[in-house]
């Protein structure tokens, strides 16, 4: 781990620990381990000695050699896939079987014919003129020899040793590899089967995610998920480390994986922690991915849940950008959708879906039957109807039958005025205050209504509507804020109360009124903008938001 | 509109039914802050045109207690209730992490008083549900409740608190089965997450489906494992009219009170379905939206309705306000009483406004296909749920239907079901209608079905009818037996011993599910 945290850092040289060989792991009873990484040390000197006398200026060949997105390629892997299929005698080499065999995607072979070409072909034949002329000329080979052509035969040898006992596997190894190649969920099996590929899929979380949701509400496919996973690879050492990806991407906010410290905070961490490694790996890719741009990494697109920082960067809400990408893939034709079958696998990723798991569905409680009691609190206090005594003190009114309206017409001199209207009210409100007894004031019925400005003086309302209407012409103010700072004495709950039930209701009033005015609505948003935080506005509304709604013609 | 479906004896449904009205005269005051569309604001006009129509007179009016940390932590994570409870305007600040994890803060903003809103909008959904659990009522409503986006651990489109969770899972108690319907016009997410994996709560949303929030409630999703076929989604489209509404709601939900037979039933009346809302998009008038209040109510089984969306307020009171009539079974005049918001419903002045003439993007072919394909579901879980009130259901008559694990699970759970209901049959008599039909189901048959049928006028769905009208000639004889004491006592004598039979068997079946 620490050698793949060096090389992850930029400072570590060319491959050294940092290939596991994971592959030949299926070897394992013909050719041990030992002997294995040994093979794989010789080759590497081998290349790199290699390489430094072949590359001049014009033809500089970086290690690792990286293709598709990003990938490294392992050399020695590719040189053994490669060998193998030169010792079975065959003419045409099939190069997507070489990329599965190396761990990358068959549509990458060619990628990988002509890094062989570049690294590889030269040192392949530079390898067989050396060991031919030695076995030709029977020269001997001297121990000691630091040679660059000792080394050749050397590796030569341990080669052909090595190849000779894996050929017999070279069939099954075919087929479990061809496992993972059916189409849509082998994104997440391969990153098992090769740990250098965690890093360029955490660069697409989506898939990740989805490819989680739908591993995890299909049993079957997790079954022989883990199973393969259980067969590709033995070592357990990047195990945790991808399990902590699996858990973030199944649920970024679940409180076990608890808030990143920013950035520049990481170093006052151990580098044992997962989500140090993971992260620094990650780095590690983009910077190499964007070396050749000037741009900053961190400039760019978030690329994990921002909730997992506890840092100011996470204006992009990706998961809320989800939801409108999904919902928008989703908007196909509902015709379309009713004639596909509710298959995870048809289409995963093309909503976004309800989760699965004991953080989301709740748990039920039993069946109590008779035996079911319940805390007498839940019964509320009664309001109405009113106690037995009170009861007989107001059964005497008369009362209007029920779900009785307005009264065609009344006898004011200009009805639907103001003052009508007022009238009415005050009238109508005497009888029901009659009516309700007590539950008239348990209702808050006298701050109801215009009747809540009794308690506010002339100079008052207007400063309170020349506030509100000031904050009209300037966007930037928020008038709660002005509202506060002007009466402080009054309280948030009589401010609102006020707003609501004087404000608003006479602005409406008005335009109900006069017809030059036009009804705008009761809606203060209208006029006063869009969303706001406690009393004042948030700027903008993320994609996943509810207040984004279809652009409608606005009614009324 | 078409009531006929279920109506009870009297012909337009006019039997009354106890009402519980849940209202907190604080309500009206809690402000999610400036230009936020969600405003508390609009259960106080509701009140205010309740009163003034007369309708507090004929219903059981109560003050909810607040629910306590405890209580919301039946549903909702424990560090998440925390933070809801300590969180100010003033310290959201330092909470800044906790905000982005539980999702607060932008939909759902930090406002005064968030925690005691909370209290108590859940403290009147969860009332609702103990009320009707001791059969103190047939109808509770709470128009502050029914904020259904809230998740388990985080905040969602201006809900913070499950108390549609939370009353279902208070129900539970008392009910096997707990039918949730949702015409919000957005998905109900937050309860068919928490629903998703059982059969002892069935979820039907009705709503705008396709580039809109949250962007769950696909036709496809089903529910999971035990719950699958057990959450329903119904996805529409912009400018759905009261007559394409009902062509859906009403099969669809027939079909369910039929096929599923819930105990209770919990329908959230989001008013943002109507036409002209802020922040929706459908055309329904306010007697369309109410005609699934009246349409549920018909069923005759213990109802909790609750609020929601609704971000035209003037609009929403109206709606909840006419809902409280139907759910009283009372009519009210079209013109407004004068109240103390009498401005906010000018230039009309009245209850009902026409909905607009936008265009109904739903095409009669789009409305059969996704009823047929939701039809095509319950036929599903009726396949093995029609097994569910026959009593001692002979084995060899489904060894050749049990094709799959899946139908086997279904069956036995179902099974237990069989015997509570039939028990409890047995020692009740008669009462409430989830307790009558099975037997009339039972002994009849399929045969016996037709026969009735013919009595009654055929529709979609005949055997809705024959068994309504079973139902109906078994009510008329007791005139409302459910309100009485007495017979709420003797029901739950019977339900004693099946309902330990079934807590008995309830870890077997889990085992079997695994």
């Amino acid at each position: 781990m620490a050698g793949w945290l060096k090389r992850v850092d930029g400072s570590g040289g060319v491959q050294e620990s940092f290939i596991t060989p994971q592959k030949f792991e299926k070897a394992e009873p013909f050719f041990d381990l030992e002997s294995k990484r040994k093979l794989e040390c010789e080759f590497n000197e081998c290349l790199e000695v290699f390489l430094k006398q072949t590359s001049d200026i014009s033809c500089f060949r970086p290690l690792p050699p990286v293709i598709g997105e990003g990938q490294e390629v392992d050399l020695f892997k590719l040189y053994i896939a490669v060998r193998k299929r030169i010792e079975c005698g065959k003419d045409e080499i099939s190069w997507s079987l070489v990329a599965r065999d190396c761990g990358f995607d068959s549509k990458l072979g060619a990628a990988l014919k002509l890094v062989y070409d570049k690294y590889l072909d030269e040192l392949n034949s530079w390898v067989r003129k050396v060991v031919c002329n030695i076995e030709d000329e029977n020269i001997e080979v001297r121990d000691t020899s630091v040679d660059f052509s000792s080394l050749l035969v050397k590796l030569e040898s341990g080669m052909k040793e090595f190849l000779s006992l894996d050929q017999v596997n070279i069939e099954k190894d075919v087929d479990i590899v061809k496992f993972s190649d059916d189409d849509g969920k082998n994104e997440i099996m391969e990153l098992s089967v090769d740990v250098k590929s965690v890093d360029p899929k955490l660069r697409d979380g989506n898939r990740i995610v989805n490819a989680n949701v739908s591993k995890n509400q299909c049993g079957d496919d997790r079954v022989k998920y883990e199973d393969l996973v259980s067969r590709k690879r033995k070592r357990g050492c990047y195990m945790g480390m991808l399990n902590w990806v699996r858990k973030v991407a199944k649920d970024p906010c679940d409180p076990v994986i608890g808030i990143l410290p920013q950035r520049n905070t990481w170093k006052h961490y151990e580098s044992e922690l997962e989500w140090k490694q993971i992260l620094l790996a990650r780095e590690a890719m983009l910077l190499r991915m964007n070396a050749t741009s000037q741009q900053s990494i961190w400039q760019k697109k978030q690329l994990m849940h921002p909730s997992l920082y506890d840092d100011q960067y996470s204006s992009e809400k990706l998961r809320s950008s989800q939801r409108v990408v999904f919902a928008k893939d989703s908007s196909c034709n509902t015709l379309e959708r009713l004639n596909s079958e509710s298959s995870f696998s048809d289409y995963q990723g093309d909503a976004k879906r309800i989760r699965v798991g004991p953080l989301f569905q709740a748990d039920l409680p039993q069946l109590l039957g008779s035996n079911y009691e319940s805390d007498s609190k839940w019964l509320g206090t009664r309001i109405w109807p009113l106690e037995k005594v009170e009861q007989n003190k107001t059964s005497l009114i008369e009362r209007d039958p029920i779900g009785k309206g307005r009264q065609e017409s009344c006898g004011c001199q200009f009805p639907g005025s103001v003052e009508c209207v007022r009238f009415h009210i005050k009238e109508k409100k005497i009888k029901v205050k009659l009516e309700l007894g007590s539950a008239f004031y348990n209702w808050k019925f006298d701050g109801m209504g215009e009747e809540v400005a009794l308690t506010w003086t002339k100079e008052e309302e207007k400063k309170f509507e020349k506030i509100v209407k000031s904050n009209r012409l300037s966007s930037e103010k928020y008038f709660w804020e002005e509202l506060f700072k002007f009466f402080p004495r009054k309280g948030r709950e009589a401010l609102v109360s006020y707003y609501f039930n004087v404000f608003l209701l006479q602005r409406r009033g008005k335009q109900n009124r006069d017809s030059t005015l036009g009804i705008e609505s009761d809606d203060e948003e209208s006029e006063y903008g869009p969303v706001s935080n406690r009393f004042g506005r948030i700027s903008d509304i993320s994609p996943g938001s509810i207040f984004r709604s279809p652009k409608k013609s606005r009614l009324n | 509109m078409d009531t006929s479906g279920n109506s009870l004896p009297s012909g337009s449904d006019g039997s009354k039914r106890k009402v519980c009205y849940f209202y907190d005269s604080e309500v009206g005051n809690y402000y999610y802050g400036q230009g936020h569309p969600m405003k508390p604001h609009r259960m106080r006009m509701t009140h205010a045109l309740l009163t003034q129509y007369g309708l507090l007179d004929h219903m059981h009016v109560l003050k909810p207690n607040p629910a306590r940390e405890k209580d919301l932590c039946r549903f909702h994570a424990d560090d998440y209730v925390y933070f809801l409870r300590r969180v100010t305007p003033d310290s959201q600040q330092e909470l800044l992490k906790h905000l982005k994890r539980f999702n607060v803060g932008e939909d759902c903003p930090v406002f005064d008083g968030l925690y005691s809103f909370c209290q108590t909008y859940t403290g009147g959904s969860i009332g609702g549900a103990v009320k009707l659990n001791h059969g103190h009522c047939d109808i509770a409503i709470n128009w502050s409740g029914g904020l259904h986006h809230a998740k388990k651990c985080e905040a969602s489109g201006f809900c913070y608190v499950n108390d549609i969770v939370l009353a279902i899972l208070e129900l539970l108690k008392t009910h096997e089965r707990v039918l949730y319907v949702d015409i919000d016009i957005h998905h109900g997410d937050g309860v068919e997450e928490a629903f998703y994996i059982t059969d002892r709560v069935m979820t039907v949303s009705f709503h705008k489906f396709g580039d809109y929030f949250p962007g769950t409630g696909d036709i496809r999703d089903i529910g999971y494992g035990k719950g699958k076929y057990y959450a329903l989604n119904v996805p529409l489209d912009d400018g759905i009219d009261d007559e394409s509404y009902q062509s859906l709601f009403k099969p669809i939900m027939s079909k369910v009170m039929e096929v599923y037979r819930p105990g209770a039933v919990v329908l959230q009346c989001g008013a943002d379905s109507l036409s002209g809302d802020r922040l929706g998009c459908f055309n329904l008038s306010v007697k369309g939206h109410a005609e699934c209040v009246r349409f549920m109510r018909s069923f005759n089984v213990p109802l909790l309705l609750l609020g929601g969306g609704g971000y035209t307020i003037r609009n929403v009171a109206r709606c909840w306000c006419y809902e409280t009539s139907v759910a009283l079974g009372v009519e009210i005049e079209d013109k407004m009483p004068q109240n103390e918001y009498i401005d906010y419903f000018g230039p009309e002045y009245t209850l009902h406004v026409a909905p607009s003439n936008m265009e109904n993007k739903n095409s009669r072919e789009m409305l059969d296909g996704i009823r047929a394909k939701l039809l095509d579901y319950l036929s599903k879980l009726q396949h093995a749920p029609s097994v569910q009130f026959q009593d001692n259901p002979p084995e060899t008559q489904f060894s050749e239907e049990n094709e799959d694990e899946d139908n086997k699970d279904e069956r036995i759970v179902v099974d237990s079901d069989v015997n509570l209901d039939y028990e409890s049959n047995a020692a009740t008599g008669k009462a409430k209608m989830e307790i009558v039909e099975p037997e009339a189901k039972d002994q009849n048959d399929v045969m016996a079905i037709d026969e009735l049928a013919r009595e009654v006028e055929s529709t979609v769905i005949d055997t809705k009818n024959s068994k309504d009208s079973t139902v109906a000639g078994e009510a008329d004889g007791d005139d409302a037996p459910v309100y009485q004491d007495s017979n709420v006592a003797g029901e739950a004598d019977g339900d004693d011993a099946p309902a330990h039979h079934v807590t008995e068997k309830s870890p077997i079946d889990e085992m079997d599910q695994l």
